[in-house]
């Protein structure tokens, strides 16, 4: 993965606060025209990453390479990045027009060049006829428009995000998934998008970079990530899925539930002793659900609710033993109906087996 | 009693309150100035209008010196009160942590000493440590030490409310710091600082006693107002006076037209 023409590179980079460690030893490559995401909860690291990759926070240890060049020690504002933030922190003292020529203005362009650029950028952001107003006048999603338009304006090396769409409102949200996606692909630089949100991350990067506890967990392509997570701690962020419990049998070969009345043959990709407590995630899209008069092997439940979402149903089901798993499918016009008594599998290719604990066994 | 009779009750006697604040608030301010444009100084009712005493005034030397010792002094100690004022808060705001009130209240704590207190011992401790003799720079710094709580105060409001991380965002625009402080920060905290600035400037201008000490013979307008009081008020003082009103109210003026102006062109 790492090598001399990745466009970003992140060379082991830790950052420590007294004994607190914020970020430790990650590393990452950027190519150039790649849309990467930074996904991970609150106070996992993340926005650290972002900090040190703009230069407003220094690395304790590590190096960060633009194009090659060492710019660890590169004042920020030296950088030639552009930077969204979550809070959009447009001037408010300065029109739409004035918010969009100011990093023109702070790299010295000629005045026409200046004007140039905001026109251009405002007519790709649809922003052409509210130059004049104050940041204070606009909506929420103009504010982020003109975020991004000051961003993008002065061809910065790469643009980093960081929870650009978390003030906003759920639709518009998805409407701005798709065109930030949009112009990445129009402008052809890098951008590192920070979010907490994973249908965000799934939506609009080319890879995921998924961090926990300042450590890097996963890094891969968005299908991968999500299909063939490496970690507990991924199985469970990624995606919307249940978690069992269970035990490897005797025969090494099935894998017995603890809390519940089902076995399934252990994937043989997959190598674990007999007797190893293991933990099983499931995505909620990949259960099957059979009505229990048809017989067969599953987890006992009943239907307790059906929750209509557009062209998905959602299953609540409730276990024999009191769980609650939710299973999604796609809407049909004969539901199942509430309180029929089902039974619960699911292929065993398409669940993940970890061995209990292996999250606490790399710290 | 109907509704209406009552409402308009009401609103006449707020009226008629809101005029004799008014009116509490001006009538010194006035008879000042009646009292420079008359012929009998002590009594000037009916009001007169006879400029003698501003023709004087505009060869009264002490008067005119008073004037510009003022201006000098309040200038400088607005401007380095403010200076100081404002890095003290952007230090307790951004960088005490935890420990930013305990620092806050040491700051605002010499409000409560008294300004003659301050005058004294301001005189005792310069000569004592430094051998400086009261002049200029050393009301300056005396008048900067009593107005800095005040700045502190009157800043720390306004900066309390301010995103540091805007300068931030400034930065990564591509501006050094230097410029993100003067393209962003301070016109977005600029009424703070303004207000400070003014403050201190009213302080400094008006405040007796720490110059009294500090200044000794060099006339300042609070202390030739205070010697005047004891060998006769001259109509000279009284001319001054309403010329220092006249252009502040001038100023204040012209500052409600151009924030009208601006507000129309936005």
């Amino acid at each position: 993965m790492s090598n001399a023409s990745s466009y970003i590179r992140i060379d082991n980079v830790s950052r420590r606060y007294g004994a607190f460690k914020a970020l430790d030893d990650v590393s990452l490559d950027i190519s150039k025209e790649e849309f990467i995401a930074i996904l991970g909860p609150s106070g996992s690291g993340k926005s650290t990453l972002l900090r040190l990759i703009a230069g407003l926070d220094r690395p304790t240890e590590g190096r960060i390479h633009f194009e090659g060049k060492d710019v660890t020690e590169l004042a920020p504002h030296k950088r030639g990045i552009g930077m969204v933030f979550q809070e959009f922190l447009l001037f408010p003292h300065r029109t739409v027009r004035e918010n969009l020529a100011f990093p023109l203005r702070m790299r010295n362009e000629a005045k026409g060049e200046i004007e140039e650029r905001v026109e251009w950028v405002a007519g790709i952001l649809s922003l052409s006829t509210m130059l004049d107003r104050y940041p204070s006048q606009l909506s929420g999603g103009q504010q982020q428009r003109v975020a991004l338009g000051r961003g993008l304006v002065a061809r910065p090396t790469l643009l980093l995000l960081d929870e650009p769409l978390a003030n906003l409102d759920r639709e518009l949200r998805q409407e701005m998934e798709i065109e930030i996606r949009r112009y990445q692909k129009q402008l052809g630089i890098p951008f590192i998008y920070v979010t907490h949100n994973q249908e965000e991350a799934l939506s609009m990067s080319d890879r995921i970079a998924v961090i926990n506890n300042g450590r890097l967990e996963a890094l891969g392509e968005r299908q991968a990530i999500y299909d063939h997570p490496q970690t507990p701690f991924v199985a469970r962020f990624v995606g919307k899925s249940s978690k069992f419990q269970g035990v490897v049998e005797p025969d090494g070969a099935t894998v017995r539930l603890t809390r519940h009345d089902y076995e399934f043959a252990l994937p043989s990709d997959k190598t674990f002793k007999p007797g190893d407590a293991v933990e099983i995630f499931v995505k909620n899209e990949r259960f099957d659900i059979t009505p229990k008069q048809h017989g067969g092997a599953g987890i006992p439940s009943k239907v307790v609710d059906v929750v209509l979402r557009g062209p998905f149903l959602e299953y609540v089901l409730e276990t024999d033993r009191g769980d609650t798993v939710i299973a999604v499918k796609p809407k049909r016009n004969d539901p199942i109906p509430l309180q029929e008594r089902v039974l619960l599998s699911w292929n065993p290719a398409d669940c993940h087996i970890f061995k209990d604990g292996a999250d606490d066994a790399r710290r | 009693m109907s509704p209406s009779f009552t409402d308009s009750l009401i609103k006449w006697t707020l009226a008629a309150f809101l005029a004799l604040v008014f009116a509490f608030l001006y009538m010194p301010i006035v008879h000042i100035l009646f009292a420079s444009l008359s012929t009998r100084p002590n009594f000037p009712y009916p009001p007169e209008f006879n400029v003698a005493s501003y023709v004087r005034l505009s060869t009264n030397t002490v008067y005119q010196s008073a004037f510009l010792n003022s201006l000098l002094l309040a200038s400088c100690t607005a401007v380095l009160s403010t200076v100081l004022g404002f890095l003290a808060t952007v230090g307790v705001l951004r960088f005490a942590g935890k420990r930013a009130l305990i620092y806050a209240i040491f700051f605002a704590a010499p409000l409560f000493v008294s300004e003659i207190l301050l005058g004294i011992s301001s005189m005792a401790l310069y000569y004592m440590l430094f051998e400086l003799q009261g002049n200029m720079l050393t009301a300056i710094i005396a008048n900067a030490v009593h107005c800095f709580s005040f700045c502190f105060l009157i800043m720390a409001a306004m900066l309390y409310k301010y995103d540091w991380r805007m300068n931030e965002a400034a930065i990564v625009c591509g501006a050094s710091p230097l410029r993100s402080f003067f393209e962003v920060m301070l016109p977005i905290t600029w009424p703070g600082i303004m207000g400070s600035l003014i403050t201190a400037f009213v302080l400094s201008l008006n405040g007796l006693d720490v110059s009294f000490y500090l200044l000794g013979a060099t006339p300042t307008m609070p202390s030739v107002a205070w010697g005047a009081l004891r060998y006769g008020v001259k109509p000279e003082l009284y001319a001054l006076s309403s010329l220092i009103n006249i252009i502040v109210f001038a100023m204040i003026i012209a500052l409600l037209v151009a924030i009208r102006l601006k507000r129309k062109a936005v």
